[in-house]
């Protein structure tokens, strides 16, 4: 399959939002998005998260797959990386990989804590980013899915920490503050 | 289920440099049709070795597990045929070309009228499971072969967890 090269840049939460404004879904349009962890590399691997040189690993990585790409987000503590382009398909779950966003959390939260330190940190970034997503491209964060859920495999990702009625819900309310519900997916419905 | 088959505990150790032969994962010994032999995936001890240690990742395997659910599977005059039966009516092999790039099927009969069907799929396009194997127990009786039992297992790109499963 022909690698689909990735973007490698990082963002705040906020430049993220303006980084996606500019982006175009033409040529494909994600239908939901699923959320997973890194697990190994956990947080404490990572002790200052991410750096271009892991996400330069990572690429290496997901394309000795012979895949065509990966997952479209790593989220850490401090930034969002893009990876696959958000425009184009993925590769993360064998399920959903034609129609789903894949977002990758850095840390392992199966055993590492997802409501304090740098996995709240974490959290808040993701869920930045899925609020940010779900808004531009009209989708209901209550679609949002865990790896987990996926019905073809049987593991722990994103790990038992990571609670998918309360992330969803953040990102429900982190959309109503900054659009004032305008950008909910029920007014994109009909 | 013959015994035997669910003392099968499949490799979850840690990677440290080359990796050792170890069920499920070695290369198939060069005597195929055997016990040994049946149920290994070759394609894992290449994952190991071309996974770089700079992403964490401890490639492993999951132990054997049995199948939750029902299976459909009836009988059939042989080993070969109610393996493929099995197959289709649990959909395996839909995801071929879509989800899973490669399966393959063995049987091992013994002479005691026990036999043994894999099915090793490997891989998945999930960035936390590089490939999941079932293994289809049956026996015969009279002139056709019924099932007696069916387990699984993943091969884990990241790692297995203290809890056995896929990280």
């Amino acid at each position: 399959m022909a690698w689909k090269p990735i973007v490698g840049q990082s963002f705040t939460s906020t430049e993220f939002d303006q980084y996606c404004h500019t982006l175009k879904w033409d040529a494909w349009r994600p239908s939901f998005i699923v959320l997973h962890n890194t697990a190994s590399p956990s947080l404490a691997q990572r002790p200052q998260g991410l750096t271009r040189e892991h996400i330069a690993n990572l690429e290496a990585y997901y394309r000795g797959q012979s895949w065509s790409g990966g997952p479209h987000l790593f989220v850490d503590d401090s930034k969002i990386w893009v990876f696959t382009p958000l425009t184009v398909s993925g590769t993360h779950s064998p399920s959903w990989n034609k129609i789903a966003l894949g977002i990758e959390m850095l840390g392992n939260y199966e055993a590492e804590e997802f409501a304090s330190g740098r996995g709240l940190q974490v959290r808040n970034n993701a869920v930045g980013a899925l609020a940010t997503l779900c808004a531009i491209l009209g989708l209901d964060p209550q679609g949002i899915k865990l790896h987990r859920e996926d019905p073809l495999t049987t593991h722990l990702c994103p790990g038992k920490n990571v609670r998918k009625l309360e992330v969803v819900q953040e990102v429900q309310d982190l959309m109503i503050s900054r659009h004032g519900g305008d950008h909910l997916a029920s007014d994109h419905a009909g | 289920m013959a015994a035997g088959l669910l003392a099968c505990a499949c490799s979850s150790e840690q990677r440290a440099g080359p990796p050792a032969p170890t069920a499920g994962e070695a290369s198939p010994p060069s005597d195929a049709w055997s016990r040994e032999a049946l149920d290994v995936q070759p394609e894992m001890a290449l994952l190991k070795r071309r996974t770089p240690v700079t992403t964490g990742y401890t490639p492993a395997t999951t132990a054997w597990t049995p199948l939750p659910g029902e299976i459909e599977a009836g009988q059939a005059p042989s080993p070969g045929a109610l393996l493929m039966g099995v197959i289709t009516s649990q959909h395996w092999s839909d995801i071929l070309g879509d989800a899973v790039w490669e399966q393959t099927t063995r049987v091992l009969v013994d002479d005691s009228g026990v036999a043994t069907g894999v099915v090793l799929q490997w891989g998945l396009m999930d960035d936390a499971v590089a490939g999941r194997d079932f293994r289809v127990s049956m026996r015969r009786t009279g002139d056709t072969w019924k099932v007696d039992g069916v387990e699984r297992r993943f091969h884990c790109r990241r790692g297995v967890s203290a809890s056995g499963q896929c990280q």
